[in-house]
């Protein structure tokens, strides 16, 4: 056996048990779902599935979600950098800037670990719009017609948007701080000895070093934001007056409330298809920026 | 003085200064932890109210008490839920890290191509999963078995992803040296690389244990049978007809973070144990 | 060699942790298989059956079935929770159309019920010729047959109805309506606020209550002689308008998106006092007797639903019979399923009154029922009204009103409560919507 493909075979070897597993519990249904789309199954209806070519896409792109879906989903990627920024210098902070640097992580990665109701419960308390703390605060600030939060439809999108930014945080700290533990605190001292400000190490030693863990953070966390959905359906299930439904609530409402298999196969699949954009564009933009 | 005490002193306001900021920042993202504890010690009609009582002004323990005590096996669905997340923990980062050494260290052909169709299967929203997933479980008998959450939870792509991430970015010197040494792939990934990658082992172990502990849709779905419900599932008891019962769901949700709080700070030792040390003993 | 010697070691770990992890599954498995309910393979073993509902078992349903497995040693039946939600019930659809045993189950909903005989999932009950359905639960009984046949046995009176602080009605000498359109609610609402106490709160998206009831008489589909939806119409914009008008000109109910998106607990907020008026189902009995843990000083009286005009003649209530049992037509014991629910529905459900729930069979003790739901707590209660209320002949309706149209045109009042659509567009989009539905139905 050559060389070449020899490794190609160990290659394989190391691959095929993931590989093996993501064919049977992701593929397999991924496929099922795609042949899906191109039909008007209802799940649970005792009838089966009637190939209707495109039809489903007609009838989504004339859907009232359909607009707002595809709006409120490039709202989404805006928290996915400022939190990963946020997130970046927490994690330098917590990693020698500060005392208590334990119960600080811990503290941060909290809401990791807290129930997802509960989470929901106090950010609809924090943007109450009459009694809640922000417009409490807000008012006593001068704001004499605070925002109305989620109860608006003008300004939910806002109020979920600040809360995806807040809740990505914790977990953009914690991949970063274990990345952080691979730079060498020679490398560090050498260029503080050399006069170097905090700004220039950020910059030019310790961003570089982390750039793959970023682009892992971009990549997922773009993917996450546009797939995630239980937030923001546990606040306003996609309301008020559809203001703050996304894709994947769209998708949800079809395939959870209507049971409409095809039509929701076919919302996910566009949303695929949006989400398989960005990451190309940034997997192709990585080579300018991700050093390994 | 001379400027090496000013250096210090100057650190130290910088680090006291830093501490009090973060401390405040984390707080703001502590609260709904804060509140869940909290509202686990209240009586029902303190929960809604204005504004929000952050230590209960009357607490009791009989939420927490009758979480445990009454009614349904809770402690059974926690032992469910501990042994699916355990395994998972210790088996998903294992063939997570496996898979990542193939993709980042062994050239093949059709390499890259086949990550990004892992990448893509990342993207495909999971609630349109549900209902094929369930008819091809319910048709390999693993439907209403705790198979059903372990066995897809094993692969992830997420964890390949992450650790591939990392090994890419060990310097290839050291796979070289071993390589000259005569050590083949197998034996860099496991005397190697495994130790190499404690600290993403780790985060990826912990992530993805607090995954599998609050997955609900998954068993929602896939497990019909009370015996194995996972925590969960049990949490669904305090779902009324009208509204949620917050004071006993919350208190069920402080029970279920325990082993979330010791995950994390078992697994923070070896994140932050981090690579200088590891490296020595590689 | 040494690189092979790895290899081994490496394929070795990869077969062993997947085996492992079978050894420990496996055990999981077993249990499944032991507890279900198919093992009855030696005619000793009592039958096993399941019925799945969505009330808490603690309140009500576990009681039922420990009575039941108690006087039968021969057919145990096992409660199973599901949550009325959308995930619930697809995990009920799921469980329905598996392998898996679901003996018996209860409808919340005619759409999802109507789906469920439509998918084969329900037991047409006429091969029961012992019991009559309609001669035991009255003409109501009737909204509940697809195809003149009965796929589930509905068991209880659901109702929705205002609850009222009679202790605030009274200072403001505001007697109890007995029948008032939705300028007497405005009305009553706006004197009875104040400026901790909100005049009104109701549940979400209550106001279709009058509209939906506006339209029943016509047809349960609530559209028009010529098969269109009948939305648009006066009374629907006069409804929004009232509400509106409730919301932001009086401030006495609470603003409709405020409320759906901070989600205040309503069953509490009348308890404590902080609104004189709650417009909702008997739910909410579970909190108003619940007087320990939720104490109160006044007394709780009922009115009917509003009608949209006092004097409106053709309006009915939303209510009706409903929790609707079905047997699943692939169990293995539907005899004993169909004693099991008979038992249920003339006296077994008792247990459930004391959570609100008025059992609908005449043959059930109607006096007990309602001894259980006011037990120690009578004194709390102004009786006469909830009675007349609960236990009158108020003309009862269900609407068919599918869950797709309902689900959309949630939406619609919300634009209509936050000034984006006036009543009278708002009225159309509730028609537009309707119509489309309608529409892809036929197809």
């Amino acid at each position: 056996m050559s060389w070449m493909k020899r490794q190609r075979l160990i290659g394989y070897v190391f691959i095929a048990p993931n590989l093996i597993g993501m064919m049977v519990f992701m593929l397999v249904p991924a496929l099922f779902s795609f042949y899906l789309m191109f039909t008007d199954w209802v799940f649970a209806s005792g009838q089966s599935p009637h190939f209707v070519g495109l039809d489903n896409f007609r009838m989504m792109v004339r859907d009232d979600l359909f607009v707002v879906s595809v709006k409120n989903t490039l709202l989404v990627l805006i928290p996915v950098p400022i939190s990963i920024m946020l997130g970046f210098l927490i994690a330098v902070m917590l990693n020698n800037r500060t005392y208590l640097q334990k119960t600080l992580r811990a503290f941060f990665f909290a809401p990791y670990f807290t129930s997802g109701i509960a989470i929901a419960f106090v950010w609809m308390v924090l943007f109450q719009p009459t009694n809640g703390p922000i417009n409490a605060f807000l008012r006593s600030i001068g704001v004499s017609d605070p925002p109305l939060w989620f109860a608006s439809p003008d300004t939910a999108m806002y109020a979920v948007l600040i809360m995806m930014t807040a809740g990505g945080i914790g977990y953009n700290m914690i991949i970063y701080l274990a990345a952080l533990q691979e730079m060498s605190s020679e490398q560090l001292e050498a260029a503080k000895m050399d006069g170097a400000t905090f700004g220039q190490l950020l910059r030019l030693i310790i961003f570089p070093l982390v750039s793959p863990t970023t682009f892992f953070l971009m990549i997922t966390g773009f993917i996450g934001s546009i797939k995630g959905f239980g937030m923001i359906y546990a606040i306003t299930q996609g309301g008020p007056g559809n203001s703050t439904t996304v894709f994947s609530i769209f998708a949800y409402k079809k395939a959870f409330n209507f049971y409409e298999m095809g039509y929701a196969s076919a919302v996910s699949w566009t949303m695929f298809l949006i989400i398989l954009c960005i990451t190309v564009i940034q997997w192709v933009g990585q080579k300018k920026w991700v050093h390994y | 003085m001379d400027t090496r005490n000013i250096r210090i002193i100057r650190e130290r306001v910088i680090k006291s200064f830093n501490t009090i900021i973060m401390t405040l920042a984390s707080l703001l993202l502590l609260s709904p932890m804060i509140w869940m504890i909290s509202t686990s010690f209240k009586k029902p009609k303190d929960v809604f109210t204005y504004p929000i009582q952050w230590i209960p002004h009357d607490p009791v323990w009989t939420n927490h008490f009758k979480v445990w005590m009454t009614g349904d096996e809770f402690a059974l669905f926690y032992f469910n839920s501990l042994k699916i997340s355990i395994i998972l923990m210790i088996g998903a980062p294992l063939l997570a890290a496996f898979a990542a050494y193939g993709f980042s260290r062994i050239p093949f052909k059709g390499r890259d191509g086949i990550f990004l169709l892992y990448l893509c299967l990342m993207m495909i929203p999971p609630q349109v999963l549900f209902v094929p997933k369930f008819i091809m479980f319910d048709w390999m008998k693993i439907y209403n078995t705790h198979w059903a959450l372990i066995l897809p939870g094993l692969f992830t792509v997420f964890g390949v992803f992450m650790i591939r991430q990392f090994f890419m970015s060990i310097p290839h010197e050291i796979s070289e040296a071993a390589f000259i040494d005569g050590a083949g792939h197998f034996r860099i990934f496991f005397q190697l690389f495994l130790p190499l990658s404690k600290p993403v082992l780790a985060t990826f172990a912990i992530i993805d244990f607090t995954w599998t502990w609050n997955d609900y849709e998954n068993a929602l779905i896939f497990l019909l049978d009370k015996k194995l419900f996972t925590v969960p599932l049990g949490m669904q008891n305090f779902m009324l007809e009208a509204g949620v019962d917050y004071n006993m769901m919350m208190a069920a949700a402080t029970a279920g973070v325990v082993p979330l709080l010791i995950v994390f700070f078992l697994g923070q030792k070896y994140i932050i144990q981090g690579f200088s040390s590891s490296a020595v003993k590689g | 060699m040494r690189n092979r010697r790895w290899m081994i070691a490496g394929l070795a770990l990869l077969v062993a942790v997947p085996l492992a992890l079978a050894g420990c599954g496996a055990k999981g498995g077993n249990q499944t298989g032991g507890t279900s309910p198919e093992a009855s393979t030696a005619s000793s073993d009592p039958i096993k059956l399941t019925l799945w509902g969505a009330v808490p078992s603690e309140n009500g349903p576990q009681e039922v079935v420990d009575n039941w497995n108690k006087q039968n040693p021969d057919i145990q039946v096992e409660y199973v929770r599901f949550v009325n939600d959308d995930a619930g019930n697809l995990k009920l659809d799921t469980a329905l159309i598996s392998s898996q045993p679901v003996d018996m189950y209860v409808n919340y909903d005619f759409s999802l019920y109507e789906k469920r005989i439509k998918a084969g999932n329900a037991l047409d009950l006429s091969k029961f010729s012992d019991y009559n359905v309609d001669d035991k639960m009255g003409e109501g009984a009737a909204l509940w047959k697809v195809d003149d046949k009965y796929y589930g046995l509905p068991t209880q009176k659901g109702l929705s109805f205002v609850w009222l602080n009679k202790d605030m009605l009274d200072a403001k000498g505001l007697p109890i309506p007995t029948e008032w359109g939705l300028d007497e609610f405005r009305d009553y609402a706006a004197q009875l606020k104040s400026d901790k106490v909100w005049g009104l709160a109701q549940s979400d998206y209550y106001f279709n209550v009058p509209i939906n009831g506006s339209l029943q008489k016509q047809s349960l589909q609530l559209t028009k002689a010529d098969g269109t939806s009948a939305f648009d119409n006066p009374l629907t914009v006069k409804t929004l308008q009232v509400y509106f008008d409730m919301m932001f000109t009086d401030k006495s109910l609470m603003p409709h998106t405020e409320q759906i998106t901070s989600k205040p607990a309503l069953d509490q907020m009348f308890v404590k006092g902080e609104t004189a008026m709650l417009f909702s189902t008997n739910q909410i009995f579970r909190t108003t007797n619940n007087v320990q843990e939720f104490p109160r000083t006044f007394k709780v009286a009922a009115a009917p639903a509003p009608k949209v005009n006092k004097d409106q003649s053709d309006y009915i209530n939303a209510g009706g019979l409903g929790d609707v049992i079905s047997i699943n037509p692939s169990t293995k014991h539907q005899e004993a399923a169909w004693k099991f629910i008979q038992w249920y529905a003339d006296g077994g459900m008792l247990p459930m009154a004391a959570g609100g729930r008025v059992p609908s069979s005449k043959d059930f003790p109607v006096d007990e029922a309602v001894a259980l739901m006011f037990k120690g707590v009578e004194d709390t209660y102004d009786l006469d009204s909830i009675k007349r209320v609960m236990f009158g002949d108020l003309p009862l309706g269900l609407s068919r009103l599918d869950r797709k149209t309902g689900t959309e045109q949630q939406a619609v009042y919300d634009k209509a409560f936050t000034q984006k659509l006036t009543p009278e567009e708002a009225a159309k989009e509730l028609a537009r919507i309707h119509n489309d539905n309608l529409k892809a139905l036929s197809k």
